[in-house]
């Protein structure tokens, strides 16, 4: 992997459960990454396509499975932010290499669909931006984790950091423009 | 780029932001006048921000799926559809996408949402269902009801069909954003129960109501949407949706008890959901929030418990409208919302006209449960818990249940009411007592404590009026009184920041231990508990500012426990005794609380707990309450000390802070001991300051600042530490401003008045809250003068100044209120010259003199009274320099003098008077010429 600086899987701090939660990741891992991969080769014609719902359903399909205590849905999530963040960056990684034959040019993300308004975007770049940022300011890097990776509205967002929604609306304002401006620097 | 210059380019970027955007830039530019990196940095920003509207706000994985799949041929298919152009995304569901659209032919261009079945998903099962969303819209025509316009085929065969495009937000967040009141909040719940009762006389269940469903528009109009897995209720017609993908797509948080349980979806479904929405717009928090929990317990929690009053909840969490929800509005979310579909309204055209039966004012047709019913539950719901305590009770009486079998038929109906009794009455105790002391120090447990001591208090209460007469019950109920008391809200623990509640409480309790006779009984515990009331009601006196009320319930209980340690002093007892003490020295005369000014009288008390702490920590030198009681104790009485300039002070606050550093590491889930930990680290800060070592005392405020909003967010309901955080936050902003850092001070005092207030609206009758929201004002306003931030620095010494003559007509008996209005006067008054508003400065210095001299006179001399004195003739020397009147300003400014000089030989000069007095004397040279 190129860009070598997403951040290894696993929270910070010490919550009881962790040593179970720690042990279970690569099983969350592989779960998030088959169902990302279903939902980008869209093989799920049945289902909600979401990514919070992507989340949501691996939560639930590794909770079914009563093997290990999982935690809460919020610990969840903000471990699932980060191993999507990593799943999507390799899945770009892997596109690059497949279309340009291994050359570095980026693929941008939305260069075949110029009319949804939304503006080129180069994952890798945005990853590497978000690891400058996450030195910078941790809270802001996990932020746009939660808020772009996994696709948490405001409020998820503010329960998995246990902060206010108003805090968050804040940060991830910062957050984005710091990043614009990284991204526009060139 | 190191953290604090980032924090700085952050904080600039936000205020910037809130700012006009036309004088953003000039704004940037007044408040970076002589750093042009950061000035640069915060404009670059601001430029990146308004560049950056759609920037990141679609997920990483909807962006992929799009750019990745096929580009060529299914983005052409969708840039048109029939005579529609799309613009972009605007939402998902299970089937397709919706997107915004436009219909420009000839002069119409408006914009509507189309949804579209996705390519590769046309598969019948999913064609089917599309089909049948666009039969119930078809079928539904109401103004609040997202309407359907029109529907075909795509040029390759994909269904579509086109509705009118809402554009707006949530209603909760619509009516969070607009500050909408309680009855504008149910008029607008009235009209979403039109549209759902209008889908339900098309037989239309939505089953999916949820906030985020119903949108408003920017002229208040609320529109239903997304009727994605709506069912409709005529017979034969099956919609082809699975049970089990129906219960992936369900919002837990609103879906009902019956949904959960995979039964029969009917309109009470509706009822239930629109309960959840009534429940959350007057709330502002969901009855079940998923936060923390795992989606199956959430499951089971609204399966099996009963969520807490929208009152409750709403004045846990410290909103404003919690009282105007309690009785009827309470009664018609929880009917609403109730578990039994036989027991909710029948129809949602019940709801809604109870709805507009209250805005009336007229009698609403919820009604709770009896009691009688509510006791059914409990015992159904404990039915294991109760079947031991029957066995331990039947153990207990067996005697009395003996002479129970030969009574007769009337005996024997009384004899089973009298078990129930004793089995509620031990289930009761035994939350009350054993559960809730089990859980008393752990982080988070506030809300828990509460619930745990109000069933409690409620099964006793309903036993109470039962059993008049009986002595040992009363006695229980009024220990439970005091209990709850504690909860609801003694400052000395965690609680939960209702002081005219636990002042309640603590009477309740104190009547019937003085009605029992309890000081003279002769079970030690009865007095004991008489004691405890005392103890706690004035700690809420204390709150609520009748201090010389508080004195003498603490004389009181005093009174009552020396003798009680006299006849045995057990080291319970003792340590009591000198928690008594203690408070009784805090409200005397603690440093930083609210007192009667006295002292030398608070000394006293606090040497008198001293000994015995002391004596305690030899006799037991492991235990922890004995340990972290001489630790406190010498916190209080060390910054007692400093600022009645003891050198010891400092050493004595050193030595606590060392002991509760030791214990905090032994015991890391102790939340009150750490709370005190952090307290002990901010009183170090005092000499640091007096000292003028600001770096060293920012480094320990910004320690206890980390830690305490750690805490804070780990237990948010808890005021304590709501306060302490507020503390921290102007701690430090204190002593950036004094370290030259004014601007850096103005957003931590901004958090800290924002809480301050918080806590203050929350509980009005807490003088404790308005003098914590009287202080910020105070602080934050000289930051803004400091920061020449005139404008608001004077509106803020005029708010601190009416916040102060409030609390010194609320709290007569302290004399500190008219000192620190010396103070603030001349605060504003300086201002005011800064100002230039010379005649106004004088009017404010006419207060401001003889207040802070008659504080020195009351305060004996002592030397924080007359620096600030010193500070305010050195004021009046100032404004007349600003008037060139040199010889008035000489006059005052050797007045000021002979304070500072005495001081001087006093050794009690702090930094900041001598830093204003070099100050003054370099603005006098003016006077010195020929």
């Amino acid at each position: 992997m190129s860009t070598g600086n997403t951040p290894p899987p696993g929270p910070a701090d010490a919550d009881p459960g962790k040593a179970d939660l720690d042990a279970a990741l690569p099983l969350v891992y592989d779960e998030l990454r088959a169902l990302a991969q279903q939902y980008l080769r869209r093989e799920r014609p049945d289902h909600t396509l979401q990514p919070t719902a992507l989340v949501n359903e691996a939560y639930m399909r590794l909770t079914s499975q009563r093997q290990v205590d999982w935690g809460n849905r919020a610990q969840f999530f903000g471990i699932a932010a980060q191993m999507m963040r990593r799943i999507l960056v390799n899945h770009a990684e892997a596109r690059n290499a497949d279309k340009r034959g291994g050359q570095l040019t980026h693929v941008t993300l939305d260069e075949a669909v110029s009319w949804s308004g939304a503006r080129d975007l180069d994952l890798l770049e945005l990853d590497e931006a978000l690891a400058r940022l996450a030195d910078l300011d941790p809270r802001q890097a996990r932020v746009v984790e939660l808020r772009f990776f996994a696709g948490l509205s405001i409020e998820d967002t503010a329960t998995v950091m246990s902060l206010s929604p108003a805090t968050i609306k804040r940060e991830w304002t910062v957050a984005k423009a710091w990043l614009r401006r990284e991204l526009t620097r060139g | 780029m190191t953290s604090t210059s980032w924090e700085r380019e952050k904080a600039l970027f936000l205020d910037a932001l809130a700012q006009p955007a036309d004088t953003r830039e000039q704004w940037v530019f007044t408040h970076t006048p002589d750093e042009e990196a950061l000035r640069e940095a915060v404009l670059s920003l601001l430029t990146a921000h308004d560049d950056a509207d759609e920037f990141l706000e679609t997920p990483a994985a909807s962006l992929m799926s799009d750019g990745l799949t096929d580009p060529a041929s299914d983005v052409l298919t969708v840039q048109r559809t029939g005579p529609y152009r799309l613009l972009r995304e605007i939402g998902r569901g299970g089937m397709g996408t919706v997107y915004l659209a436009t219909r420009d032919d000839g002069e119409y261009r408006h914009q509507v949402a189309i949804k579209l079945v996705k390519r590769g998903m046309d598969t019948d099962v999913i064609l089917a269902r599309f089909r049948h969303e666009r039969q119930i819209l078809a079928g539904l025509d109401h103004p609040n009801i997202a309407r359907l316009l029109d529907g075909g085929t795509t040029d390759t065969g994909l269904p579509y069909f086109v509705m009118e495009y809402v554009a707006g937000c949530s209603v909760r967040e619509y009516a969070e954003l607009h500050g909408l009141t309680i009855d504008q909040r149910l008029t607008l719940f009235h009209t979403i129960c039109g549209a759902v009762d209008h889908a339900h006389r098309n037989l239309v269940v939505h089953r999916d109501l949820k906030s985020g469903n119903i949108l408003v528009t920017t002229d208040g109009t609320p529109k239903l949407l997304d009727f994605g897995i709506a069912k409709l209720l005529t017979p034969g017609v099956d919609e082809g949706v699975t049970a089990s993908s129906t219960l992936m797509a369900l919002t837990p948080e609103y879906a009902s008890p019956e949904q959960l349980r995979g039964e029969r979806v009917t309109t009470a479904t509706d009822v239930y959901s629109l309960g959840v929405l009534l429940y959350e717009l007057l709330a502002g928090q969901r009855p079940f929030p998923s936060t923390g929990r795992r989606v199956e317990d959430l499951a089971q929690l609204v399966r099996d418990t009963d969520p807490p009053r929208p009152s409750d909840a709403a004045r846990a969490s410290g909103h404003r409208d919690a009282p105007q929800l309690r009785g009827d509005l309470d009664t018609i979310v929880m009917m609403a919302m109730h578990k039994d579909v036989a027991r909710r309204y029948a129809s949602v055209a019940q709801l809604s006209e109870d709805i507009a039966r209250y805005q009336q004012g007229l009698a609403v047709r919820a009604h709770g449960d009896s009691f009688g019913y509510r006791a059914t539950k409990f015992v159904r719901r404990h039915r294991p818990i109760l079947a031991v305590a029957t066995l331990l009770f039947v153990a207990l009486v067996g005697g009395l249940a003996a002479s129970l079998w030969q009574a007769n038929r009337a005996d024997i109906e009384r004899a089973r009411a009298e078990r129930r009794f004793a089995e509620v009455r031990s289930l009761a105790t035994g939350f009350l007592f054993d559960v809730h002391d089990a859980i008393r120090t752990l982080p988070g447990a506030t809300p828990a404590r509460a619930m745990l001591v109000q069933r409690g208090l409620l099964a006793l209460d309903g036993l109470a009026r039962e059993a008049q007469g009986d002595t040992a019950l009363q006695r229980d109920l009024a220990i439970a009184y005091q209990r709850i008391g504690d909860v609801q809200g003694n400052s000395y623990g965690a609680n939960l920041g209702d002081t005219d509640a636990a002042l309640v409480s603590y009477r309740k309790a104190v009547e019937l231990l003085e009605s029992l006779g309890a000081a003279r009984a002769t079970n030690p515990a009865t007095r004991q508990a008489l004691v405890e009331s005392y103890r706690g009601l004035a700690a809420m006196l204390n709150i609520t500012g009748e201090l010389p009320e508080a004195v003498q319930y603490l004389e009181h209980a005093l009174a009552l426990q020396r003798p009680l340690v006299a006849a045995d002093p057990s080291p319970a007892r003792r340590q009591l005794l000198a928690n008594l003490l203690q408070e009784l020295g805090d409200v005397r005369g603690g440093a930083g609380v609210s007192n009667v000014g006295d002292t030398k009288g608070a000394m006293a008390a606090y040497g008198e707990a001293l000994a015995i702490r002391e004596t305690l920590l030899r006799e037991r030198p492991t235990d922890i309450d004995v340990r972290a009681g001489l630790a406190t104790l010498q916190l209080v009485q060390g910054s007692l000390a400093i600022t009645l300039n003891d050198s010891k002070g400092a050493g004595t606050v050193r030595r606590g802070v060392a002991m509760l550093e030791t214990i905090v590491a032994e015991h890391p889930d102790d939340a009150v001991r750490r709370n005190e930990l952090l307290s002990g680290y901010a009183r170090l800060r005092v000499p640091l300051v007096n000292a003028g070592d600001y770096a060293a005392a920012i480094t320990i405020d910004r320690k206890v600042l980390g830690a305490m909003q750690g805490m804070a967010n780990d237990d948010p309901q808890n005021t304590l530490l709501q306060r302490n955080l507020s503390v921290s936050y102007n701690n430090l902003a204190r002593d950036l401003r004094a370290n030259g850092q004014a601007t850096q001070a103005l957003p931590q005092h901004r958090s800290a008045l924002v809480i301050a207030e918080r806590l203050w609206h929350a509980d009005t009758s807490s003088m404790e809250h308005l003098q914590d929201v009287a202080f910020t004002e105070d602080v934050f306003a000289e930051a803004l003068a400091d920061a020449q931030v005139w404008p608001e620095a004077l509106a803020m010494y005029a708010r601190a100044i009416a916040s102060k003559q409030r609390l010194k007509r609320a709290e007569p008996a302290n004399p500190w209120h008219a000192d620190d209005l010396g103070f603030l006067y001349a605060g504003l008054g300086a201002a005011l010259v800064a100002t230039n508003a010379l005649p106004a400065s004088s009017s404010a210095y006419d207060k401001a003199v003889p207040l802070a001299e008659s504080a020195v006179t009351r305060q004996e001399g002592a030397p924080k009274a007359r620096g600030v004195l010193a500070l305010v003739y050195a004021g009046v020397a100032r404004l007349h320099l600003a008037r060139a009147s040199c010889g008035e300003a000489m006059t005052w400014h050797a007045k000021a003098e002979r304070h500072w000089s005495e001081l001087a030989t006093m050794q009690a000069l702090t930094a900041a008077d001598i830093a204003t007095r070099a100050d003054v004397a370099r603005a006098m040279s003016q006077c010195k010429g020929p």
